[in-house]
C-alpha cells in the first residue's frame, strides 16, 4: 500500500514538474532521432536506386522537400508544447505596475 | 484635424486611382488578335476584366478600408502608431508576420525563378521555415520582446540604439532603412504588376500607381495596428489561395511522384544559356560550384534565408505582443503559414513546365512567359502566365486577390518601417523638441516620410519594369535581405545574448559589414557592378574591338568570385569584428546592462 502510495506521488510529482521540463527535449530527440533515421534510409534509397531516388527527385532536391516538411513539423511541435508558457512578466516592469497602483 | 487627415487621404487615393485608370484605359495594350494562331502562349491569352474581377477587387478594398478605420480609432498614441499597442492577439502576429514575409517577391519573383531553374530553390523554403520561422521565434523573439518592452523601443534602429546607448547606431540604422529598403519594396510592387500585366492588361505604371497609392492611405491612417489587421485578413486569402494553387498544379501534372518524374524528364529541354551556367536538370541541383549554384546558394538561399532574421519590419513585429506565450503560439501558426507560401510557389513554378511543356508542343516555362510589349522572355511572367493559363477563370480572380494581398501586406510593413524609420529613429533622434511636442511632430514626420518612400519606390520600380528576364525581383530581395544580415545581425544577436558586447563593437561591426557590402556590390558582384557601371568606368572600354566592350565588369574576373554574394564575407567579416571589438574594449555599465537583461518572474 505504502509502496504503491509512493510510486503515485513520484508519477504526480514527475508529472507536476519534470514532464513539462523534459518534454521539450524528449520533442527534440525524437526530431533528431527522426531524421537520423529518415537521412539514413534516404542514403541507402540514392545508393540502390541512382539520382532519381527519393519523391521522384535528385537526392539534394528530395532531401530540401522532406526538410521543409520536418522543420514545419518543429515548428508546430514547439509552439504546441510552450502553448501557454512564457506569460511570466518582466520584474521591474511589475514593480513599477505596483508602485503606480500604491497611493 | 484626425478626419481632415483621413479625408485628405481619402480623396488624394481615389484621385490617384482615377488618374491611374485613365492612364491603364489610354496607354493598355491592345489584345492578342482572335484570329492569331492559339498554338502561340501570347496569342492564346484574351485580355479582359470581368464583373467578378471587378466586384471582389471593389469588396477587397472595402474590407481593407474597414479594417484600417477600426485601427485608427485605437492608434492615438505613438506607441500605438508604432508597435500597435503592445497587446496583438497571436494569430494576428503570426499571419501579419507570415504575410509580411512573404510578398509577390517570393511567389512571383522566386517563383519564377523556380519555373527557369528548378526545385533546387526548395533549401530556401526550409531556410525560411527552419530560420525565418523557428529561430526567429523560439529563439530570437523572447528576447527581442522582452529588451524591446523592457527599454521601451518602437523601432528596430531604436532597439539597437537603447541596447548599445548610441545615438550614432539608431541614426545609422534608421537611415540605411530608409535609403536603401525602396530597392526590396521596388521588387515587391513589381511582383504585383507583373500579374496585372498579365491578367487584365494594366500597364506597368498604372499598376504601379495603383499598389503604391492604396497601400500608402491605409498604412498612413491606421499605423502599425492597421498594417497588422489588414495583413492578418490579407494572411489568410494567401493561405487559401496557395493551398488551391498547390493541389491544382499537382493534380494538372499527372499527381505527386509522376509529376515530380515528369519534370525530371524535361532535363533535355533546359536553355543553352542556362545549361552552360550549370543547371542540369529542374530536379537536381545545379553543378557545385557552377555559376548559377553559386548564384542559388548564396544569394538566393543564404541571403534571403539569414537575411530574414535581421528585417526590420519582421524583428518589430515581436515588440507587438502581450508576452513570450503569443510568440510561442504564433510560431506553430507561422511555419505551416510558410510552407504554404513559399513551398508551393517554389514547386508550382517548377511543375509549370510539365503543363507548358505538354500544352505547347515541347515548350518549357520561360519559353511561354512572353512579355507581350517587348516580345521578350521574362521569368517573372512565368507564374502570372501559369495561373492564366493552367487555372479556371474563378481562380484567376482569387489569385489577383491573393497576391494582390501578398503585395500589400509587404508593402504596407516596408512603408511603416521606412516611415518609422526617418520620423523616429532619424527625426526625432537628432532634432527632437520639447517632449509634449514630440509626439505629433514624430508622427507628422513619419507619415511625410511614408509618402516620400511610396514616391522614390514607384520611380524604382518603373526602372526595373525595363528590365525584362533579368530576375530583378529576386536579385533586388536578396541585395537588401543581405544588406540587413551583414549589417545588423551580428549587433542583433551578440547584443541580445551577450552582456559583453558594448557601442564601440556594434558601430564598428555594422560599418565594416556596410562598406564591406558596398564594396562588393560596386567592384566584385557581376549582376550589380555591371549594372552601376563604375568599375567599367574605372577601367574604360576597348576601343579595339567593334563595337566596344568593357575592360572590365568586375575586378577579379575569374570564377566563382563575380558570381558569389556580399552576404559569404560580409557577414562572418562583421560577427568577427564585432566580437574582437568587444573583448578588447570595456564593457558597458553594469546600471546600463541590468536596464537590458530584466529577470522574468
Amino acid at each position: 500500500m505504502t509502496k504503491r502510495f509512493v510510486a503515485v506521488k513520484l508519477f504526480a510529482v514527475y508529472v507536476e514538474t519534470l514532464a513539462p521540463r523534459l518534454l521539450p527535449y524528449c520533442v527534440g530527440l525524437w526530431f533528431v532521432r527522426g531524421l537520423q533515421t529518415f537521412l539514413q534510409l534516404a542514403w541507402r534509397r540514392v545508393v540502390s536506386q541512382g539520382e532519381a531516388g527519393m519523391l521522384g527527385l535528385s537526392f539534394g532536391v528530395g532531401l530540401a522537400y522532406v526538410l521543409c516538411i520536418l522543420s514545419t513539423v518543429l515548428c508546430v511541435v514547439w509552439g504546441l508544447v510552450n502553448w501557454n508558457r512564457g506569460d511570466e512578466p518582466i520584474q521591474e516592469v511589475k514593480a513599477e505596475e505596483k508602485a503606480q497602483k500604491t497611493p | 484635424m484626425r478626419a481632415l487627415r483621413v479625408l485628405a487621404s481619402l480623396s488624394l487615393m481615389w484621385l490617384s486611382c482615377g488618374l491611374a485608370f485613365a492612364q491603364t484605359v489610354s496607354t493598355a495594350v491592345p489584345p492578342a488578335e482572335p484570329s492569331a494562331s492559339t498554338s502561340t502562349p501570347a496569342a492564346a491569352m484574351t485580355v479582359n476584366i470581368t464583373k467578378l474581377d471587378v466586384i471582389s477587387a471593389v469588396l477587397y478594398v472595402l474590407i481593407l478600408g474597414w479594417l484600417s478605420w477600426i485601427a485608427y480609432r485605437k492608434s492615438k498614441t505613438a506607441e500605438e502608431y508604432l508597435v500597435a499597442g503592445r497587446d496583438t492577439h497571436p494569430f494576428v502576429m503570426a499571419l501579419s508576420y507570415g504575410a509580411t514575409f512573404i510578398s509577390t517577391s517570393a511567389i512571383v519573383g522566386f517563383g519564377g525563378v523556380a519555373g527557369s531553374h528548378g526545385m533546387s530553390l526548395l533549401w530556401l523554403t526550409f531556410l525560411n521555415i527552419f530560420t525565418g520561422i523557428f529561430v526567429a521565434f523560439a529563439v530570437l523573439g523572447a528576447p527581442i520582446r522582452r529588451m524591446g518592452q523592457h527599454l521601451k523601443a518602437h523601432t528596430f534602429p531604436e532597439l539597437l540604439g537603447k541596447r548599445y546607448d548610441s545615438k550614432f547606431v539608431q541614426v545609422f540604422a534608421g537611415a540605411l532603412i530608409f535609403i536603401f529598403m525602396p530597392i526590396y519594396v521596388a521588387a515587391v510592387m513589381l511582383g504585383g504588376v507583373k500579374f496585372l500585366f498579365i491578367q487584365f492588361n494594366i500597364n506597368y505604371a498604372a499598376g504601379i500607381l495603383i499598389f503604391g497609392v492604396i497601400v500608402a492611405f491605409y498604412v498612413i491612417v491606421g499605423g502599425l495596428r492597421g498594417v497588422m489587421y489588414t495583413d492578418a485578413f490579407q494572411g489568410l486569402l494567401m493561405f487559401v489561395g496557395m493551398v488551391v494553387l498547390l493541389f491544382y498544379a499537382y493534380a494538372a501534372a499527372g499527381g505527386f511522384i509522376s509529376a515530380h518524374q515528369a519534370l525530371g524528364d524535361l532535363s533535355d529541354h533546359i536553355s543553352k544559356d542556362l545549361r552552360y551556367g550549370g543547371i542540369a536538370g529542374y530536379t537536381q541541383m545545379p553543378m557545385t560550384g557552377s555559376p548559377k549554384w553559386w548564384w542559388l546558394v548564396s544569394s538566393l538561399v543564404l541571403g534571403v534565408g539569414i537575411g530574414v532574421l535581421a528585417q526590420p519590419q519582421l524583428a518589430v513585429r515581436f515588440m507587438t505582443v502581450k508576452s513570450r506565450k503569443e510568440i510561442n503560439r504564433a510560431c506553430a501558426i507561422g511555419g505551416v503559414f510558410i510552407l504554404a507560401m513559399t513551398g508551393t510557389a517554389f514547386v508550382v513554378g517548377a511543375l509549370s513546365n510539365v503543363y507548358f511543356h505538354a500544352k505547347f508542343n515541347g515548350k518549357t516555362a520561360i519559353d511561354v512567359a512572353l512579355d507581350r510589349v517587348t516580345n521578350k522572355t521574362d521569368t517573372e511572367l512565368i507564374i502570372p502566365t501559369f495561373i492564366k493559363q493552367a487555372m479556371p477563370a474563378w481562380f484567376s480572380t482569387f489569385f489577383f486577390l491573393t497576391l494582390l494581398s501578398a503585395a500589400m501586406s509587404t508593402l504596407s510593413s516596408q512603408f511603416h518601417t521606412m516611415g518609422a524609420a526617418i520620423g523616429r529613429d532619424v527625426y526625432e533622434r537628432l532634432f527632437r523638441r520639447g517632449e509634449a511636442k514630440a509626439d505629433v511632430w514624430t508622427r507628422f514626420i513619419t507619415q511625410v516620410g511614408i509618402a516620400v518612400a511610396v514616391i522614390v519606390s514607384l520611380l524604382l520600380s518603373w526602372k526595373y519594369s525595363e528590365k525584362p528576364n533579368a530576375a530583378v525581383i529576386a536579385r533586388a530581395t536578396s541585395i537588401f535581405f543581405a544588406l540587413c544580415a551583414s549589417t545588423f545581425l551580428p549587433s542583433l544577436i551578440l547584443g541580445l545574448f551577450w552582456r559583453r558586447m558594448n557601442r564601440k563593437a556594434a558601430i564598428a561591426s555594422m560599418l565594416v559589414a556596410f562598406l564591406f557590402t558596398a564594396f562588393w556590390l560596386t567592384f566584385m558582384q557581376k549582376d550589380t557592378a555591371t549594372a552601376l557601371g563604375v568599375t567599367t568606368s574605372m577601367f574604360g572600354m576597348d576601343t579595339a574591338k567593334s563595337p566596344p566592350v568593357p575592360v572590365r565588369l568586375t575586378l577579379v574576373g575569374r570564377q566563382p568570385w563575380p558570381f558569389i554574394d556580399a552576404l559569404v564575407f560580409a557577414l562572418p567579416l562583421s560577427f568577427i569584428v564585432a566580437v574582437a571589438v568587444a573583448l578588447i574594449t570595456k564593457p558597458m555599465s553594469e546600471e546600463h546592462l541590468n536596464r537590458c537583461f530584466p529577470k522574468t518572474g
